[in-house]
């Protein structure tokens, strides 16, 4: 492969699965809020 | 038939939230359709207006969706009805058109994953053999001129067949039981299936210059505008957005549930698999033309069904151990087609089970028959190639488009909704969203949507599509269209066996005043 070609290949996966892996970290680390307002309880819809 | 509210039907948590989004993102057009968009767009400099679609238009959209389904608590007639509120009921109607274009689009990609699960029998002798264009139209589709045929094609009926009653048995199971135990199965045996073709398509020989196709960055392509256009259709057609679907899928959170957080994951994973896909059909198209002696550039079929159906196989001819390739390949399409093909429908079934008040296995099997009827009339038949092609061209290009922009349009503009929505967003979840979703939903989605939808619509009626003969796109594009816009009339009329009407948004705005900045921080 030509250097461009494999900078754009590292490239495209340092950012895109870069991004993937930071979003699950960052829900990893706060999956849910601790302070919701009152109310919300999932009973009938 | 309960005459009594239920408790409405939830995923387990949000780890089946999550593998069902993806699922239904990551679809057909991830595979064949990304890897050849870039190509042609800029290879590795179309990363740039990518990311940039990915951020000012798909994820602000695709949270939009979230927003909607989970704060009104219904599929889309439903969000749409109870967001409009007491003046605005009418808004059911955008609901209804989303329904319709799911519908439409439900018949024809079951058969294109019955064409799949065909070729994944096929891979295992080759049955292709050396003329897989020949072989595709002729020995397997038959297909024939343009024009309606009721010549059923045993090799395409059998399989759609089963599909259909496989569906049915999905969407009778339920969210939990049913969507997403298929999500949890299939998401990561696609994933591990897709890595070994990648690895493998890997150390094929010319593999590095499939690659240096794809990736070497063409600049000049960055002052096309076509190619920004390019890359906002490929985000927003494969992110699953603004045709019900993550509406729905988001009203199956419980109330008390991050959104925006799983969102990004959602996104940066579809997007991820995109990436991927890129890798391996590029690789595999760089062996093929050392094979052949040729450029990539010189190769034809390099998207779509062309690719899937023809150029694949050719290079699976030529491959050694190509039958487990072959496999790989169509097996991971497959998997990838059922997973989104479920949630499409879902948006109808859903849709069907809150107008008409019935359960969710008389919706599966009434939705499911009449489809499966349907699409077994247009697509097993000798022409059904054809129908295929244009109604999709229809469907997405204009029908999705427009959903999209009447969505914004009117739920930004015209209720003025955006703080609410905004509001609701951050209140639940732990990944903020500033006043820019406002602008970016809507301003710039509904400028570059309708963009699209203008140039696309002007294109169809000068040009045509595919050389076919007028009469057969105003029988089956346009009317299409017709068809979808007729029915969404007629469904938002229908009086409802309980309406939604009586509900309450959670969290409640903050009392009878205008929303400050700190509310919706």
């Amino acid at each position: 492969m030509t250097p461009v070609a494999v900078l754009f290949l590292v490239l495209s996966i340092v950012v895109v699965w870069g991004g993937c892996i930071a979003s699950v970290v960052f829900l990893a680390r706060r999956p849910e809020r601790t302070d919701f307002p009152p109310g919300g309880h999932d009973l009938l819809d | 038939m309960s005459t009594t509210a239920q408790p409405r039907e939830q995923w387990t948590g949000q780890v089946g939230f999550i593998l069902s989004a993806i699922g239904s993102a990551v679809g057909l057009g991830n595979i064949w359709r990304f890897p050849g968009v870039a190509y042609e767009n800029g290879g590795g400099a179309f990363l740039i207006p990518y990311l940039v679609a990915l951020l000012t238009a798909g994820i602000p959209i695709l949270f939009l969706d979230y927003a909607i389904g989970h704060r009104f608590r219904g599929a889309a007639p439903t969000a749409f009805r109870r967001l409009g509120g007491r003046g605005g009921r009418w808004l059911e109607s955008v609901g209804w058109f989303q329904v319709m274009i799911a519908f439409v689009i439900g018949l024809y990609y079951t058969a294109v994953l019955a064409w799949a699960v065909s070729y994944f029998v096929f891979s295992f002798d080759l049955r292709w053999g050396e003329e897989p264009a020949a072989f595709f139209t002729g020995d397997y589709l038959q297909v024939t001129d343009a024009g309606v045929s009721l010549d059923f094609v045993p090799g395409v009926l059998v399989p759609l067949a089963a599909i259909w009653i496989v569906t049915i048995a999905v969407l009778a199971a339920g969210v939990a039981k049913g969507l997403q135990r298929v999500n949890v199965i299939f998401l990561p045996l696609l994933v591990v299936a897709f890595l070994v073709l990648v690895v493998r398509a890997l150390f094929l020989d010319g593999a590095s210059e499939g690659l240096n196709a794809l990736f070497t960055p063409d600049w000049a392509a960055l002052g096309n505008p076509d190619v920004w256009i390019a890359a906002y259709s490929q985000i927003f057609f494969s992110l699953s957005i603004a045709f019900g679907i993550m509406i729905t899928y988001a009203s199956y959170r419980k109330r008390r549930a991050n959104l925006t957080g799983p969102g990004l994951v959602v996104a940066f994973a579809n997007s991820s698999f995109e990436i991927l896909a890129g890798i391996g059909v590029f690789a595999t198209l760089g062996f093929f033309a050392a094979q052949q002696g040729v450029a990539i550039g010189e190769l034809e079929g390099l998207t779509g069904v062309g690719l899937a159906f023809i150029t694949f196989p050719a290079i699976v001819s030529q491959m050694p151990g190509g039958a487990l390739f072959g496999c790989l390949f169509f097996g991971s399409l497959a998997m990838a087609g059922f997973t989104s093909l479920i949630s499409v429908l879902q948006v109808v079934s859903a849709a069907v089970q809150e107008k008409f008040g019935i359960g969710r296995r008389a919706a599966a099997v009434g939705v499911g028959v009449v489809s499966a009827v349907l699409s077994l009339l247009l697509f097993s038949t000798t022409t059904g190639l054809l129908a295929l092609d244009v109604i999709d061209q229809w469907a997405n290009n204009i029908g999705i488009v427009a959903a999209a922009v009447l969505m914004t349009v009117l739920v930004i503009w015209v209720r003025r909704k955006g703080p609410e929505l905004r509001f609701h967003l951050n209140t639940v979840s732990t990944f903020q969203v500033g006043s820019v979703w406002t602008v970016l939903v809507g301003a710039v989605a509904p400028i570059v949507l309708g963009y699209m939808l203008v140039q696309r619509i002007v294109t169809l009626v000068l040009d045509g599509y595919g050389g076919l003969p007028d009469w057969y796109l105003l029988v089956f594009g346009w009317g299409a269209i017709a068809l979808i816009v007729v029915a969404t009339m007629a469904l938002s009329v229908i009086p409802w066996r309980r309406p939604p009407d009586d509900f309450t948004a959670w969290p409640p705005l903050p009392a009878a005043r205008p929303l400050t900045k700190e509310d919706v921080r």
